[in-house]
């Protein structure tokens, strides 16, 4: 009873966490659902696609793709190539999720950008409720969003002119901030950063970010061990 | 409609799929630290891989296009010819130079750039209409609208931007078609034949018709839409070169008129009846 009780609670916890970064996403959502029905899907596929990918920056990739005259497998080639960042992801989380493999690859869907950050602990291990409350929450403003985009984006008109575009980088750049408290930490958010910023002009997107994610080394050192044990 | 179910399903399952790879693969265990470096390590470094064949699989390299692969061999036969056949041995790694090996390396990467070439898809809004055209990237929105669209209002006159004929209206800009690729174009394009609302002209096709502003009237789709641009422009308080006050709407005078239709060249030299029809339409 306890337990299923603390379970609840953190699955509650996760939902209030994952609010801002949901409001947050439901905007970009917006603006992916404009930007979906102008690439010529229909309202009905943006919002299905949405409902069903629920991925963010794959969405965009793959519909800015179609928009731009390529096929559609060159499309999913970019989802795939944006997306694959969720593979170390999804092996970080991999010994938090509990029961036999289709079940832990259903848990495993839950896991995007922010509540993936959200349930990291301290020592390295993931609160799974806290994952998928944070997940639920961010799951409803991004369908929810995207019907408001694609079905009002008539009315809403360019949505770069409404700065809706620039709330994708604010919303990774407020997910740093929180997790980039220690000084190795911050060096390791600098070298990724440089290291993306140094590739953007020569690979296709998707790239920068995975060879970046070599910046996450620094955490392995010896000494940095040593420092997170102390 | 196909297309959207292919592009849904196809970005539904590789999320899927690469969501569930991990815990999958390594749930419910204790992993060590170092093992997680090797897959964060290796990751990017496959996927490097698999891009980078792909590339070159298509002939690029990355970062090098065929474009450039084939100035570089041009310019190596170039430098040939020009200081002799041991220069080119020396650029090539000591190899002394074979008549054919360049010429065949040429003609592959020509043919290459050929195939990379050339027609793309693209959504064009005109007049309000959404159109799906097919068109060689390198034709010109004025080729399109005539050839493709049938959109025959906008008149090639010189081709090169100077007379004006072609002008169109981008979300209520002007501009000269024949300059303007058409891939460039993501604004809605309205021409001559999206001026007037059903039956009723545009207040400045009115005007042209009131003040007989034309002969032969070629030039006149050009000199209609360039006129609605300039009448937007003034009531933006965009200021032209013979603008006094910059501050506020502009107030069209004959001199403002002319100055601003300057683009638009009349052969019939109709201009003493179109300024005061666009006068008049501007209100």
């Amino acid at each position: 009873v306890n337990e299923r009780f603390s379970k609840r609670r953190t699955f509650r916890a996760g939902l209030r966490a994952g609010l801002p970064f949901a409001l947050a996403g439901g905007v970009v959502a917006i603006s992916f659902g404009v930007l979906a029905t102008q690439a010529g899907l229909s309202p009905l596929a943006a919002i299905l696609m949405s409902a069903i990918v629920f991925a963010g920056s794959a969405q965009f990739a793959a519909v800015a793709i179609l928009a731009g005259g390529g096929g559609v497998g060159s499309a999913v080639g970019a989802a795939a190539l944006m997306n694959s960042r969720f593979l170390p992801m999804g092996v970080a989380v991999a010994p938090s999720l509990p029961g036999r493999a289709p079940w832990r690859a259903a848990q495993g869907q839950t896991v995007v950008d922010a509540s993936w950050a959200l349930a990291a602990r301290e020592d390295g291990s993931f609160d799974r409720w806290l994952l998928f409350g944070s997940s639920a929450i961010q799951y409803l403003t991004w369908t929810g969003g995207t019907i408001a985009g694609a079905l009002g984006g008539d009315i809403l008109g360019d949505p770069a002119k409404l700065g809706l575009d620039a709330v994708y980088p604010a919303f990774f750049l407020a997910l740093l901030i929180s997790e980039a408290r220690s000084r190795r930490a911050r060096s390791a958010a600098a070298l990724g950063a440089l290291i993306a910023l140094a590739l953007v002009p020569f690979t296709p997107a998707g790239v920068p970010v995975l060879v970046a994610s070599l910046g996450a080394l620094i955490g392995l050192t010896r000494r940095a061990q040593v420092e997170a044990a102390a | 409609v196909n297309t959207s179910v292919a592009l849904i399903a196809g970005c539904a399952l590789v999320t899927a799929a690469i969501k569930a790879a991990g815990p999958v693969a390594l749930g419910g265990r204790e992993l060590p630290r170092r093992f997680i470096a090797v897959v964060t390590l290796l990751a990017p470094a496959l996927l490097a891989a698999l891009v980078a064949t792909q590339a070159l699989a298509n002939g690029r390299t990355l970062g090098i296009g065929p474009r450039r692969m084939e100035d570089r061999l041009d310019h190596r036969l170039r430098d040939r010819r020009r200081r002799g056949h041991r220069r080119a041995a020396r650029a090539l790694g000591g190899r002394p130079p074979k008549g054919h090996h360049f010429a065949v390396r040429l003609e592959r990467v020509r043919s290459l750039r050929r195939m990379h070439a050339q027609r793309i898809q693209l959504i064009l809004t005109v007049n309000g209409e959404r159109h799906e055209v097919d068109v060689d990237t390198r034709s010109t929105l004025l080729d399109v609208l005539r050839e493709q669209l049938g959109l025959t209002g906008a008149k090639k006159g010189c081709d090169h931007g100077q007379c004006g004929a072609c002008t169109v209206l981008l979300d209520g800009r002007r501009v000269n078609s024949c300059l303007l690729l058409a891939v460039a174009v993501r604004e809605e394009v309205t021409t001559i034949e999206g001026l007037a609302d059903g039956d009723e002209l545009h207040p400045v096709q009115a005007a042209f018709v009131e003040h007989d502003a034309f002969q032969c009237g070629y030039c006149t789709p050009g000199q209609i839409c360039s006129a609605v641009g300039a009448i937007g422009e003034a009531r933006d308080g965009w200021p032209s070169a013979v603008t006094e006050d910059l501050e506020g709407a502009v107030e069209l005078s004959e001199r403002e008129i002319r100055e601003r239709m300057s683009g638009n060249i009349c052969r019939c030299g109709a201009y003493a009846n179109i300024v005061p029809a666009i006068a008049e339409a501007a209100g």
